[in-house]
Order: C-alpha cells, then sequence, then structure tokens
C-alpha cells in the first residue's frame, strides 16, 4: 500500500472532522445499519489516504469523498447481497434504526435515486449543486429526482 | 411527503459517538504501519525491479531490430524537430507488443513538447506524440480499407472513455506505411497533464469510444468490455507524475461538456413529451418541468448562446459551418414563436428544445445530452 498526500495529523483531523457526519447519513440511505454505514465510511477515508489524488478546492475534495463513499456503500450492499440477504427487503422489514416509513422507503431506491433524495432534502443540494458534486449534468440529476420521488410515491402505496 | 419527517429520522440514526475518534486513530495507526512497512520492504522491492528491468530489456530489443524507430517514422513524415526529440532523453522507448486477432500492435514509444512538428496549429500548446506500428501477423500488407476499421486513442483513468480521448483532446493522427508495417504518429493535447492517473493507449476495432467497448472499474480503471470480441491492446504510458496538472486536466475535461463520471447503471429511458391534443402545450414525464420561451426570452438566449458558439468557433472547437446551422435554426425558431408556429422550452437547467407545431402529430422524445436536449420526432 502506498501513501498519498492526506496523512498529516492536522489533515486527517480536518476531514474526518468535517466530512464524517454528512457521509454517514449518506452511506446509511444505502445500506440497512448504522454500523455497515460506519464501515463505508471508514473505507472511504482510508481510500483517501492511499490515493494519489489531489483537490482543486473543497468542493471537489467533498465530491470525490461523497461518490467514494456511495461505491464503498455499494461494495458492502453488493457483498451482503451475496450472503443472500436482500437489503431492500430488511430495509423495509426490519430498519429498526430508523422507525420512519419515508426513510426506509429510500434506503429500497435504488442508488442513482436515493443519493440526489437525501442530498436535496436533507442536505438541502440543489439541483446544480448536486450535477457538480456527483460529475452528473445538471439534466440527469433532475431526472434522477422526479423518478426518484415518483419510486418513493409508489413504495410508500403499496406499503 | 413528509420530509421534516425524513430529516428528523435521520437525525436520530444512532451512528456511534466515538466514530471519529475511532476513524482518526485507525488512519493513524495505518500511516505508521505502512511507515514500517515500507522500510522494510525498500530493498527487496529495489533488487525485484533490477531484474525486471533485465527481462524487458530482452523482450524489447527483438521488437525494436524490426521496426522502425520513432525519430524514422517522425523523419519520414518530414517533422525534424520531433525526430530530434524522439532520439532525445525526454523520449519514453517503449517497444511493447500486442498480438490480438490477425495483428500485431506496438506501442513504440512517446514524447511530449512544445512546438514539436508542423502537423498541427497550436504551436504554443505542449503536445504529446506516441507512435504505433500495426502489422498482420501473416506478414501481408495491411489495406486501407483495413486500417479504417481501427482506433488508437488515448484514455485516462477516472475519466469516461467516452470523455476523455483522441476527439475531445483535440488530436490528430498521421500515417505512413513501410515494409508492410503501419505506423501512426499520434499528436495529442498534454497528456501529462493527466499524469497522475493511468494514462492508456488504446487500440481496438471499431470507432470512438462507448459504452459497449469500455467499462470502468469502482477505481476508474478501463477496461475493454468482455464481451468485446474485436481485435484490442490497452497500453499503459510511463508518464512523469510531477509533471501532472490535475486543476487544469480537470477544466481541461469539464470544458468539454461531456459526462466524465463513470455511470455503472445509465438512465434507461428518456424522458418523454406528451402533448396536448391541440398541439399547444407539452408535459415532459415523469416529472420535468419544462421552462417555455416567449419570442422576447428566445431572443435573450440566442444573443447569449450565439456568443457561445461564437467563442467556439473562435477556440477552434466549433466549425463555421456548425456555427452558421446552429444560429440558422435558431432564427428559425425566433421565427416560429414570433408568429405562433413553433414552441421551444427549457428543460433542467442547461437543455433546450423546440418544436414547430405542424410536426406535433408524431411522437416527440427529449433526451438529457451534451449542451442540451436531444429532441427526437418520429
Amino acid at each position: 500500500m502506498d501513501l498519498g498526500p492526506f496523512t498529516s495529523d492536522e489533515t486527517i483531523s480536518r476531514i474526518v472532522g468535517e466530512y464524517s457526519d454528512m457521509l454517514l447519513r449518506l452511506a446509511y440511505t444505502r445500506l440497512s445499519s448504522v454500523s455497515d454505514a460506519e464501515d463505508a465510511v471508514q473505507e472511504a477515508f482510508l481510500q483517501l489516504l492511499t490515493s494519489r489524488v489531489s483537490f482543486r478546492d473543497a468542493g471537489h475534495e467533498k465530491a470525490w469523498l461523497i461518490r467514494t463513499t456511495l461505491h464503498r456503500a455499494s461494495d458492502i450492499r453488493r457483498r451482503a447481497e451475496g450472503r443472500n440477504v436482500s437489503l431492500e427487503e430488511a430495509a423495509l422489514a426490519a430498519a429498526p434504526e430508523t422507525g420512519s416509513e419515508l426513510l426506509q422507503a429510500v434506503q429500497a431506491l435504488p442508488e442513482k435515486y436515493s443519493a440526489v433524495i437525501h442530498l436535496h432534502y436533507y442536505e438541502g443540494y440543489s439541483i446544480k449543486e448536486m450535477g457538480k458534486l456527483l460529475g452528473l449534468p445538471a439534466a440527469t440529476v433532475g431526472t434522477r429526482l422526479a423518478r426518484g420521488r415518483e419510486r418513493l410515491r409508489q413504495i410508500l402505496k403499496e406499503e | 411527503m413528509k420530509w421534516e419527517e425524513y430529516r428528523n429520522a435521520v437525525d436520530r440514526l444512532p451512528f456511534s459517538a466515538d466514530f471519529q475518534a475511532r476513524t482518526q486513530e485507525a488512519l493513524r495507526t495505518c500511516i505508521q504501519e505502512e511507515k514500517e512497512y515500507t522500510m522494510k520492504s525498500h530493498i527487496l522491492r529495489k533488487v525485484l525491479l533490477t531484474a525486471a528491468a533485465v527481462t524487458l530489456l530482452t523482450v524489447t530489443a527483438l521488437a525494436a531490430a524490426r521496426l522502425l524507430t520513432m525519430d524514422q517514422v517522425a523523419g519520414l513524415l518530414e517533422q525534424p524537430l520531433l525526430a530530434e526529440a524522439f532520439k532525445s532523453e525526454d523520449a519514453v522507448l517503449l517497444d511493447e507488443s500486442v498480438e490480438t486477432g490477425d495483428y500485431r500492435v506496438t506501442l513504440v514509444g512517446l514524447v511530449s513538447g512544445l512546438g514539436l512538428d508542423s502537423l498541427n496549429e497550436d504551436l504554443d500548446e505542449t503536445h504529446t506524440y506516441a507512435v504505433l506500428a500495426l502489422e498482420k501477423l501473416a506478414g501481408e500488407p495491411l489495406s486501407d480499407e483495413t486500417l479504417t476499421q481501427f482506433t488508437m486513442t488515448p484514455l485516462v483513468s477516472g475519466y469516461t472513455p467516452w470523455s476523455v480521448n483522441l476527439w475531445s483532446l483535440n488530436s490528430a493522427a498521421h500515417s505512413i506505411d513501410q515494409d508492410g508495417v503501419h505506423y501512426r504518429l499520434l499528436d495529442i493535447q498534454d497528456l501529462e497533464l493527466f499524469a497522475d492517473r493511468t494514462v492508456y493507449l488504446a487500440f481496438y476495432e471499431g470507432g470512438s469510444p462507448s459504452r459497449e467497448i469500455f467499462g470502468m472499474d469502482d477505481q476508474g480503471n478501463i477496461h475493454f468490455q468482455e464481451d468485446f470480441a474485436g481485435p484490442k491492446a490497452l497500453f499503459t504510458l510511463p508518464l512523469d507524475p510531477s509533471k501532472a496538472d490535475p486543476a487544469a486536466a480537470q477544466a481541461l475535461v469539464e470544458s468539454t461538456g461531456l459526462a466524465y463520471v463513470y455511470d455503472p447503471d445509465p438512465e434507461d429511458t428518456p424522458l418523454t413529451v406528451r402533448k396536448s391534443a391541440d398541439g399547444t402545450s407539452l408535459e415532459v414525464l415523469p416529472g420535468g418541468e419544462p421552462v417555455w420561451f416567449t419570442a422576447e426570452t428566445y431572443a435573450a438566449y440566442m444573443a447569449e448562446e450565439t456568443g457561445r458558439l461564437r467563442q467556439q468557433v473562435q477556440d477552434g472547437t466549433l466549425s463555421q459551418e456548425s456555427f452558421d446551422k446552429s444560429v440558422a435554426d435558431m432564427e428559425a425558431v425566433l421565427a416560429g414563436l414570433r408568429d405562433g408556429t413553433a414552441q421551444a422550452a427549457q428543460v433542467g437547467e442547461n437543455g433546450v428544445g423546440a418544436f414547430f407545431k405542424s410536426e406535433t402529430d408524431h411522437d416527440v422524445t427529449m433526451t438529457p445530452a451534451k449542451d442540451g436536449v436531444e429532441m427526437v420526432i418520429q
């Protein structure tokens, strides 16, 4: 393993302190437990440690961490599905940590929808801002937001 | 939907109180372990690298004896400055060969520099030049018809192959044939900008890079799709990471306006536009909200868009012919808005579509696309 430029004590403290809460909430929308979300975020930070990336500004840094956290959460989700556990079902049937039908429904969405729904309705990002964070055209983000809302209506209606 | 309830539920999630402290400790431990490991392995790694270099020299000597050298290729293309650069210590001699299908493709080598050739007009910009050789394993010459089937293009890890490639990097290719071997000199916008990433040179049968040909993994590494059956090779360029300029590279990629982040599961259905019976209003499904232009707002949009396109012509990224056609199209829409025969709308933040009422007996679809909305009337 080679180390990148993010290894000083100050940098680790700043990045973990600044982004942990936001990334944990985002990861949780993809996973069925807070411990899995914590694993995903730790893996993302570890990847930052070992990546030779450099960021042009804080927005770029945040975008990289958001995308990497989503990737790591998807990996954990796939590993769980490989163990024959349907996380969508688990999220809907169990999800004892949430106590919210709407949050469970967001967790049951495909990732491309849950990420924009969460970033918009919890973190308050605009479509344009989400486009930059996720590296997508704003029109695509708008479409995903609209389709995500429609999927949520269907999921909540079926319950 | 009850978004306040959603936010409250997220706020109540029982994440570990010591998550940050635990994570910081884990990262620091990881760094310490890596430092200790690096010291122990340094000597061993040096020995292994020396052994690998000896092996590589043995293989490349075989290719070098058979093919023209990079400077010979540049010389035959009447590029003396480039020929000298290919002989300099800045040049990287590779001679890496891959046998694929009925062909052998060899990446001979590369060099980057400023004002090295007369083949392009950007003499004030640094370019990267790479020489590839293509030959048939059976030895017979390659026909022009065969050569047009193949593409040789740079790609960069972390950026989709359809956003960073020969075309978007404003590159050119020049060819000569010698003794049954086809040589291609690629003249590419400075690839060293991307040197902190993996930079590839891809050879394959087919046209511009697409999702059918290439995929990417979670780390941004590019690979050929498993079911891509044609001849193919993917070389990695040994560029100097210290010459990378990530900010300039990112700005360059963003300036293309192309989707550079890989989406493994792209939108499978386009936005659909449902029209009213009288053809005077459209509803964008499912949930897009078009903002309709008046003649006045469209005229303002057109003035801004014309300025943007004119700048592209000046930058050399848009032909005068395309500019004239775009302006003519916009003038036609503006005229239609003024006389009531056309409608135009903005969808999302950067998509504009327009249609003429005489066309609304047909199905209309809108798809988000580069620089706007692709509107299809069937």
